[in-house]
């Protein structure tokens, strides 16, 4: 499993490591039913602070990614398809509104957009 | 304790072996008080190891290692009870060689005055330790020298006067020696206890 | 649980006073703590071990009120650190290993041996020719091999170079794997603190200016730098410390009590420690 920890990004650590477990398991790098390292060993691999690790888990586990056994640990959950078409479609969501803040800026119309698409489309 | 010990044993390698010396000298030298003072610096030399304390801080670092304050005074004391029955053994020891080469059979006196010795260290012991924690080894020393200074003075002149006039009263000689070594058990207790005191009062 | 636990600790001396000082290292976590010299971290230390009296306060460690009996063998759990009481000039790294054999309960020679293998130092030499940073070396060995469950270090990376130091704080990192573990090391090297403390209490003549969780921390604050004019429209609540310099203002600032319009700068804890102590802010 890769981490990367960036100290000057200015983006909190815990959202670092949510992210970054989150995209590994909804692009099946990491597969339903793994084990993830205990929440102490990773925070000292990382040598990041305890607390900083166990909320990122708990958040991961709030939003259904992985679930914890008691005394066992923390293993990734069975992909929930709502959770990830819900997570794609916010993606999704991002990059229609960028194409948005975008498109008045050459005056491209709805049309011509939609055009664009298709020809992608097309490409692929 | 026995840590406490070792460590004091270790700081006073050198401090030792110039302590042997001193003593094989001195055993040479015919006469029980001379070897009484060996006996009584022997008694002297927990005071050395608490120089070496003080300059390097022991208190502070001791302070955070599983020792109450009573046993960190106490190993002192017993420092000296060691040191004092060594030198009290090489001392006898020495004598009866000298008399086995000298064929003149050890002499009961001079049993007697080593005891006397032991008695004597025993009490300066007793007197500067609690000194010595109250006011530190540097302050202390002074109080030291003048200790020193009375007991050689004290011991030369008085102790043959002391052993001539026990012989001419009437007075049991095994009865004085009992009662010596009582008081001296009371003075170390006391002693003890006060040292303790002290201790505990002076970290801050 | 708690390991170390201090209420309303207060010690006064003339001349300087610590004054009514609380905090807590929940158990399994490494607690840094922050303060330049003189400003009571040795003391406080100090009170915590029960070395000296306290004039008033509560303190507990690993569970057990520090005024009790029982607290003298607890000793034996607590590893210790200080920044300058040493050993006896004459003794050697091996005569160490005999007397805390007969001092630690639970003394393992072997542990002991790697780390005065690992850290390269001499085992027979007195210790009077040891530089600091191998005198440092050996307290941290003697510390590290009586099975402790608390760490307490005053100052034990100061003085050492920077690979050094950063060996040391991968040590008690590893220590903190075991969840019972925990550590309380005082520095005033804020950058080492930052490298490996789950909790930060800064420490400013006598009295706790901080005690918080370090990531928060560094979340919470920020750095802003505006022209004079601009800064005054910045509510004065939010600002924790500033610096007024002829071209403009930097200031520490509460992130969650601006607008987040403002163009704002990742901070350190080294910032957050040094305008917090200058004292100015509010």
């Amino acid at each position: 499993m890769d981490i990367i920890i960036s100290n000057s990004s200015g983006k909190p650590i815990y959202e670092q490591i949510y992210s970054q477990i989150k995209n590994q398991i909804i692009s099946g790098k990491l597969q339903e039913g793994e084990m993830l390292p205990s929440i102490r060993s990773l925070a000292k691999d990382l040598r990041i602070s305890v607390i900083t690790t166990k909320r990122a888990y708990e958040e991961l586990e709030k939003d259904g990614y992985i679930y914890t056994v008691a005394s066992k640990g923390c293993y990734v959950s069975k992909k929930n398809p709502e959770i990830i078409r819900e997570e794609i479609l916010k993606q999704i969501e991002v990059h229609m509104r960028k194409i948005c803040e975008l498109a008045p800026a050459c005056n491209l119309s709805e049309d011509e957009i939609i055009e664009i698409f298709r020809i992608i489309q097309q490409e692929d | 304790m026995k840590g406490l010990l070792l460590k004091d044993f270790y700081t006073l390698t050198k401090q030792m072996k110039i302590f042997l010396f001193i003593i094989v000298i001195w055993s040479l030298i015919p006469g029980f008080s001379v070897s009484g003072f060996a006996i009584v610096y022997a008694g002297m030399l927990p005071i050395t190891a608490l120089a070496y304390d003080e300059r390097c801080k022991w208190d502070s670092l001791a302070a955070m290692m599983p020792y109450s304050v009573n046993s960190l005074v106490l190993s002192k004391y017993i420092l000296g009870y060691i040191l004092i029955s060594c030198a009290s053994l090489l001392s006898t020891l020495a004598q009866v060689i000298m008399s086995f080469f000298k064929k003149s059979p050890f002499q009961f006196d001079s049993f007697i005055s080593i005891v006397f010795a032991i008695i004597i260290a025993l009490i300066v012991q007793s007197i500067n330790l609690p000194v010595m924690f109250r006011l530190g080894v540097e302050k202390g020393r002074y109080v030291y020298y003048i200790l020193l200074a009375i007991f050689i003075i004290g011991a030369t002149a008085v102790s043959d006067k002391l052993l001539y006039f026990l012989s001419q009263i009437s007075i049991n000689l095994y009865l004085l020696v009992f009662y010596a070594i009582i008081i001296t058990a009371i003075i170390n207790i006391i002693s003890i206890w006060i040292s303790s005191k002290i201790y505990k009062n002076k970290v801050n | 649980m708690n390991a170390i636990e201090v209420k309303n600790l207060t010690k006064k001396y003339s001349g300087f006073t610590l004054d009514n000082i609380s905090f807590s290292l929940p158990t399994g976590s490494i607690m840094g703590f922050v303060g330049e010299n003189g400003a009571g971290k040795s003391t406080t230390i100090k009170l915590i071990m029960n070395a000296i009296p306290r004039d008033s306060g509560e303190i507990k460690v690993l569970g057990l009120d520090n005024q009790s009996p029982e607290f003298t063998s607890l000793k034996n759990d607590i590893g210790i650190v200080l920044d300058e009481a040493y050993f006896p000039e004459v003794i050697t790294a091996a005569n160490v290993n005999t007397i805390m054999k007969h001092t630690y309960s639970k003394w393992s020679e072997s542990t002991y041996f790697n780390y005065i293998k690992k850290f390269d130092l001499p085992i027979n030499k007195a210790f009077k020719d040891f530089s600091r940073g191998m005198k440092m070396k050996l307290a941290i060995a003697v510390a590290l091999s009586h099975d402790p469950k608390l760490l307490i270090l005053d100052e034990a990376t100061s003085g050492l170079d920077p690979m050094v130091r950063d060996e040391i704080l991968d040590i008690f990192n590893d220590f903190t794997r075991d969840e019972g573990h925990s550590v309380l090391l005082s520095s005033h090297i804020v950058s080492d603190l930052e490298k490996i403390c789950d909790y930060i209490t800064f420490i400013h003549r006598g009295k706790i200016m901080l005690c918080e969780e370090k990531d928060r921390l560094l979340e919470e604050y920020a750095i802003i730098k505006l022209p004079k004019s601009a800064f005054d429209e910045i509510p004065q609540e939010a600002v924790k410390g500033k610096k007024i310099t002829n071209y403009g203002v930097e200031a520490l600032i509460l992130k969650s009590k601006i607008s987040p319009s403002f163009e704002i700068q990742h901070t350190t804890l080294e910032d957050i420690v040094l305008f917090l102590a200058k004292g100015d802010g509010r």
